[in-house]
């Protein structure tokens, strides 16, 4: 795994139009993005559809990520997770045979070694704590899975409206806590 | 306050990923719109932006990022009609190319960027200046046939001496490109109808680029001018030509190359323009103000230097007998 400076000269690289720059940060980034997408469309194929054309983006923005703002590899994820949000909502082939929906895992996050935890996510970790079981969890499924407040009421055996209320008080409850 | 305002939760919900499509087709609309609104979005996505570390990699199957090379030409030619060739460059990444040539580069061709376009003009499509990112040194020999040769009479093949770097100062005279006019060129083999067209026939007066090219391998300059047609095909750079051959896919980094090419000779057009600007100012001083040339730069010095061998200096002139009727 590089670490966010290499990945942020491969991207400055690839602004400029290094291809070579890009096949490294593709090999380097890949399998992040990757995990991100198929979380959320839970289909090899098209998760892969979805990636391709996040690669695609990134090669194509990639002069205008700002470093003040996101770590590069956070900039990329927002491009492929919105990618695959909207992939999400649009009407798909149902799955084959040969591109079955993988079996819903675990929704809570994965493991992070210790020493990737950056201070930002730690906090934000801590901020996520503090809420309520049940919209903790409701909030990592909502940001892990990217599902909307249809889906979620669904799973949580919600009504709509409390969903929506939930989501919004939980989302206070983040902002007030990470600007204390 | 006990809501969020219902921007500020569009924006969060767009970032968590839970509003549905129509709501998400209104935030995207707002985002642009809204510059207020993109700024709540950017800082739910600073909050949120770590929590993708948290997500288990997968390895994506290996036939993706083939796909992705075969549409990334094309991807970025879409935004490259708009823009010149290459959007904006960030900073360049620590080490990544040679800074020195670079900035000085930089420097040559703020100077004579005026210069460059009129020392250019022969080129079918001139693409606007565009940032000069690397200039490999084999390609001196490429820009010396063609720009400076058509742009002056002046005698280029001296020059080099005083302006460029050693390695460019082989005595690549320029009289040899000149027998090639440039506009005399077929387009070359082309790859891509526009692009190419244009960086084909740059580089294609390869005569010379092909021979400083593959330094030694086939120096076939002889040939060179009397059959211009058929020296450019078989002299195109080996790597462009195994890409004709198989086309869409391994296209894509000729084409770039071929970019860079185009880059690196545009750079050396820029500095024999200037090369060519020194030595017309240093033939009017000659002509206008000798008295005023350095001792080092006075004619008979530098003919010294370049080794040329002087006449034997003509006995001063005695002055004409007094009786002499073509006194002046």
């Amino acid at each position: 795994m590089s670490t966010p400076v290499e990945i942020t000269w491969l991207l400055a690289a690839v602004a400029k139009g290094d291809a070579l720059a890009f096949e490294r940060l593709y090999g380097a980034t890949c399998p992040k993005l990757y995990g991100v997408v198929l979380r959320i469309l839970r289909r090899h194929d098209l998760a892969a559809g979805v990636l391709e054309q996040a690669y695609l983006q990134v090669w194509r923005e990639a002069g205008d990520y700002d470093p003040a703002r996101l770590t590069p590899l956070a900039w990329m994820v927002a491009i492929a997770r919105h990618l695959a949000i909207d992939a999400a909502r649009a009407p798909q082939p149902p799955a084959t045979e040969s591109d079955p929906e993988i079996a819903e895992e675990d929704e809570g996050p994965g493991n992070v070694p210790r020493h990737e935890l950056t201070d930002d996510l730690k906090q934000l970790l801590t901020c996520i704590g503090r809420l309520e079981p049940d919209r903790q969890r409701m909030l990592l499924l909502a940001y892990y899975g990217a599902f909307n407040r249809d889906q979620l009421s669904a799973r949580l055996a919600m009504p709509i409206d409390l969903v929506r209320a939930s989501l919004r008080r939980s989302l206070l409850e983040i902002d007030g806590c990470l600007k204390s | 306050m006990s809501e969020l305002d219902h921007m500020d939760g569009l924006a969060a919900e767009y970032v968590l990923g839970t509003l549905d499509s129509e709501e998400r087709e209104q935030a995207r609309i707002l985002l642009e719109a809204d510059a207020a609104f993109a700024t709540k979005v950017e800082s739910w996505e600073r909050r949120f932006g770590d929590l993708y570390l948290m997500v288990e990699p997968v390895e994506p199957d290996s036939a993706i990022w083939p796909r992705i090379k075969a549409k990334m030409l094309y991807a970025r030619e879409r935004t490259g009609t708009v823009e010149p060739s290459i959007p904006p460059p960030p900073p360049p990444p620590p080490g990544a190319e040679p800074p020195n040539l670079d900035a000085i580069e930089a420097v040559i061709s703020d100077a004579a960027t005026t210069l460059s376009s009129e020392a250019t003009s022969t080129a079918p499509e001139q693409a606007p200046p565009a940032p000069i990112s690397e200039v490999a040194p084999t390609s001196a020999a490429e820009a010396t046939s063609a720009p400076a040769s058509e742009a002056t009479p002046a005698p280029v093949s001296e020059v080099p001496v005083s302006e460029v770097p050693a390695s460019e100062a082989t005595p690549a005279p320029a009289s040899e490109g000149t027998s090639v006019p440039m506009t005399e060129l077929p387009p070359a083999p082309t790859l891509d109808a526009t692009r190419m067209s244009a960086v084909e026939a740059v580089p294609s007066p390869p005569i010379v680029a092909a021979s400083a090219e593959s330094a030694g391998q086939a120096p076939s300059e002889p040939r060179a001018p009397s059959e211009p047609q058929a020296a450019s095909e078989p002299q195109a750079p080996s790597e462009l030509q195994a890409r004709t051959e198989p086309p869409a896919q391994p296209a894509a980094p000729a084409i770039l190359s071929m970019h860079r090419r185009l880059r690196r000779w545009r750079a050396f057009a820029v500095l024999m323009a200037l090369v060519v600007v020194a030595v017309a100012a240093l033939l009017a001083a000659w002509r206008f103000a000798p008295d005023r040339v350095p001792a080092m730069l006075q004619p008979l010095e530098l003919m010294r230097q370049a080794g040329v061998p002087l006449p034997a200096i003509p006995a001063p002139r005695r002055p004409a007998p007094p009786e002499s009727r073509f006194d002046e």
